[in-house]
């Protein structure tokens, strides 16, 4: 499971954040502010044609699924991530990128106001039509006003969609500022909001019921996903709890040693500062691994990796279902019956044992009563 | 010039540089000099085998054997060749030279196959059957378990649901009371969802297994080891027995699914053994029924099974010679430290031998494959 960070694998995982950053900005494109415009939403003519709007919609989503579509093959390679699980560094890069996308998020009074303009053009359309309602004949007054409605409802809809991302980017821009001004716990909380706000929205999305005939497949895809989505978030999580830790074993060794050097007794040789250096780190480590809140963390990584990789395996045992190779789900029937039938063969083994002895006590008995 | 909080000094600094490159400069002639790491070469002859386990019977070493064999139960984690790594510190070889007769049981690397392996299966099934095989070969109704760490958890509960089996019990850093704060792995383990690491893995890799125990010293056990390694590249000898232990702790196998599930939830989680709550195979092990003389000995400095898992065994036994030993080691020192040869070994093997008096097989019964003491230690 741990394999997929390296090599080959390293490239799919790049392909997979440009892929991730396409999808962000995608909803970028819908959601930035522009030139003194409220929203960029595909252009204001697009909030009269909803049907033109949906199709956008749609197919931003289905190119994003077929880029996720063409990276779920190329992650069949092996041996990748345990070798990225060991790089400290590797937590930075999802962070990175997230905090990346906090510095595009508007801020939650421009939406209010946005919402508020939105409302009131409805309704002020809505006049505009009763007004000349007299003039108009009936199917193209119906025409006119379920417009408005779709457009309605759509933006609703996307409200309802985004509604974490805008609720949350106060506290993202927040915490994003905090960890630049160097607060470690910042970032902690910078990824907690962060997929909290996935969760509401995309997580969501990727629990849709799926239809037709690729229904399966599509659902262990979207488990694939969303369980990689809480695996990365958990991980950076704990490491970067890890790194807090360092930062502050760093902070106490300097102090340590400025101690030391004003009690003369400063280290006189690198392998004394080695010896240092590691003790104070492990000290401060074994301190944190005695919390409950750390066992507690460790406890949700594996299971977010081990969540991951039970979803990602299956998807994988769907694809390979075509092949003429047997699957883990087919060699695991397999392996029940081998364990069932060597039990049982066990079992039969050992009553005739316990019956060929008893015939030898039987004998024994008689041969001893003949004579 | 810019402050420093450190002394350096120049002489000494330079002196360990230059002892750093000699060390270096030596250790490359070290290591490609060194010939293939051999372990657990006391010999033994296989006695018994089922699936992947197999029972071994070592050599006796010494003339004056004690007439009771003593079955060493060994962890499902990591291989029992620990006890046996080289023969200049082999605590089985310690013991042989002793006059104790050994048997010991290779659990061997469960892969997928192992997969539905139980716990019942482990004990009801594997090592019941080893505790035959030993019984039936030495003619005798019980004999001496030693269990080490998760080996003795099997030991223990083994003695309770086969009393009539078992003549004395010598547990070595064996974990009893699950519900300590004095190690990671206690803790840790509380928080684990075992059931989705199973139905997932099916049998839990060895490497997921090192992972854990790794973290437990991050610093000391990916760091200073190996500095200190170079710090004896110049000594073969040192290297040599690194190397060994080395492999010997990346030599983990796999655990096989669902004992594994049960043993975390039950024992780990849970803390059923020590309340007379567990559960194998439909019946309760109830550690009361334990009446045989216990020998209980555990390390102060052990951080995977601390003194206070080990301790309540004590206690919770209805045995009336019950003894405790601590030894000033840690958990794997119990097995390769000077410490363990010179004061270990010899106690486990006094205990043993003051309790070691046969008691026959009732007559009548397997007649035929009951040999005497004398027959069964030539073997």
């Amino acid at each position: 499971m741990m394999e997929m960070f390296t090599g080959k694998g390293k490239d799919t995982w790049q392909n997979w954040w440009q892929n991730q950053n396409k999808i962000f900005d995608l909803w970028k494109e819908s959601m930035s502010f522009q030139n003194g415009k409220i929203f960029e939403l595909p252009g204001i003519m697009d909030w009269f044609s909803p049907e033109r709007f949906y199709q956008n919609w749609l197919k931003m989503m289905a190119e994003s699924f077929k880029e996720y579509l063409k990276w779920i093959p190329d992650i069949v390679s092996k041996e990748s991530f345990e070798q990225t699980m060991q790089k400290a560094d590797g937590c930075w890069k999802p962070f990175t990128f997230w905090s990346s996308m906090a510095e595009k998020l508007p801020v939650k009074e421009d939406v209010e106001k946005w919402k508020g303009f939105c409302q009131s053009l409805v309704q002020n359309y809505d006049k505009m039509l009763d007004s000349y309602s007299l003039n108009f004949p009936e199917p193209v007054k119906l025409m006119l006003k379920s417009s408005v409605e779709m457009a309605g409802s759509f933006q609703q809809f996307l409200f309802n969609f985004f509604q974490p991302w805008l609720d949350y980017s106060p506290e993202l821009r927040e915490n994003f500022f905090r960890f630049i001004k160097g607060d470690h716990k910042a970032c902690i909380d910078f990824l907690r909001i962060w997929y909290q706000a996935y969760q509401e929205s995309y997580g969501k999305f990727l629990q849709i019921p799926a239809l037709g005939l690729s229904r399966e497949s599509f659902e262990k895809l979207a488990s694939s996903i969303d369980s990689y989505m809480r695996y990365m978030t958990v991980y950076s999580e704990f490491f970067s709890t890890l790194y807090k830790i360092g930062y502050e074993a760093l902070e106490n060794l300097i102090k340590k040693t400025a101690e030391m050097a004003g009690e003369g007794k400063a280290p006189t040789t690198f392998k004394d500062f080695y010896q240092l250096w590691w003790q104070t780190n492990e000290s401060a480590y074994l301190e944190l691994f005695k919390t409950d809140s750390f066992a507690k963390m460790l406890g949700e990584v594996v299971d977010a990796g081990v969540e991951f990789k039970k979803n990602f395996d299956e998807l994988l045992v769907e694809f390979f279902s075509m092949l003429p190779v047997p699957t883990k789900k087919d060699m695991d029937s397999l392996y029940k019956s081998v364990y069932q039938l060597r039990k049982a063969l066990k079992d039969q083994v050992r009553k005739t044992e316990e019956l060929s002895e008893m015939l030898e006590q039987l004998n024994r008995k008689e041969g001893t009563s003949e004579s | 010039m810019m402050f420093t909080p450190l002394a350096l000094n120049a002489q000494k600094v330079m002196e360990e540089t230059l002892d750093m490159n000699k060390k270096l400069l030596q250790g490359m002639n070290t290591l490609l000099s060194i010939k293939d790491i051999e372990v657990d070469l006391t010999p033994k002859e296989l006695v018994y085998e089922e699936d992947k386990m197999k029972l071994y019977h070592y050599k006796p070493l010494s003339k004056d054997v004690i007439p009771v064999p003593v079955l060493i139960v060994y962890a499902l984690v990591n291989r029992q060749y620990m006890m046996d790594l080289q023969q200049n510190r082999s605590v089985i070889r310690n013991w042989l030279e002793l006059g104790l007769d050994v048997y010991i049981i290779d659990w061997g690397y469960p892969d997928q196959m192992d997969k539905y392996l139980t716990l019942e299966d482990y004990i009801d099934g594997y090592l019941n059957n080893a505790v035959d095989v030993v019984r039936r070969r030495c003619g005798l109704d019980k004999i001496n378990l030693l269990g080490v760490c998760q080996g003795g958890t099997f030991s223990v509960i083994y003695s309770a649901l086969y009393p009539e089996k078992v003549k004395n019990l010598v547990t070595v850093v064996t974990p009893v009371d699950f519900s300590t704060r004095d190690g990671l792995l206690f803790i840790w383990s509380k928080y684990m969802n075992i059931d989705n690491l199973v139905d997932t893995f099916g049998v839990i890799p060895g490497s997921f297994m090192n992972s854990g125990f790794i973290i437990l010293k991050p610093f000391q056990l990916m760091l200073d080891k190996y500095m200190g390694l170079i710090e004896n590249l110049d000594d073969p000898e040192v290297v040599e027995d690194f190397l060994r232990m080395e492999k010997w702790i990346f030599d983990s196998p796999g655990q096989a699914g669902e004992a594994y599930r049960k043993f975390i939830k039950d024992l780990f989680q849970e803390n059923l053994l020590i309340q007379n709550k567990l559960e194998v195979g439909g019946r309760k092990v109830n550690l009361k029924k334990i009446e045989i003389p216990l020998l209980n000995i555990f390390g102060e400095y052990d951080h995977l099974v601390p003194p206070a898992a080990s301790r309540p065994l004590n206690d919770a036994v209805s045995s009336k010679d019950k003894q405790m030993i601590s030894f000033r080691v840690g958990h794997i020192g119990m097995f390769v430290s000077s410490k363990s040869q010179k004061e270990v070994a010899p106690a486990v093997a006094r205990w043993l031998k003051e309790r070691s008096e046969p008691e026959k097989k009732e007559t009548g019964k397997k007649t035929s494959k009951n040999k005497d003491v004398k027959q069964c230690l030539t073997e």
